[in-house]
């Protein structure tokens, strides 16, 4: 049986989303990391 | 901590959170490009390039404008 908030996730659902979130977070932030010392190594700024 | 998504639409979320984050990242680098000296270091390089708008119209252009005035 569908709870009060029908369309959105339940509490199963949003910890499995979460655990998604965290990676893609995780992701995005090494990424960001080696295109910023890529280009600390070719121009540092400081 | 996942309990802030309790309730929540995941595709609206997602939508959200990365519209969010393209922008801010967005802004932000539009203040890194002065700090790698862009595009400065561009025209110290390549000085031969110089900017063609601040070039002046030559004269016989400007006496042309200014006959169809009258």
């Amino acid at each position: 049986m569908e709870g009060p908030n029908d369309g959105g996730m339940n509490d199963e659902e949003a910890r499995v989303f979460h655990g998604y979130m965290v990676m893609g977070t995780v992701a995005f932030v090494i990424t960001a990391v080696v295109a910023h010392f890529l280009v600390w190594s070719w121009r540092p700024w400081f | 901590m996942h309990r802030i998504w309790i309730g929540l639409e995941p595709r609206l979320v997602v939508f959200a959170v990365h519209t969010a984050v393209a922008i801010i990242v967005m802004v932000i680098h539009l203040f890194a490009f002065n700090v790698i000296g862009y595009p400065q270091s561009i025209r110290q390089k390549y000085p031969q390039y110089k900017q063609t708008a601040s070039v002046e119209a030559p004269a016989s252009t400007a006496t042309v404008a200014v006959a169809s005035t009258r």
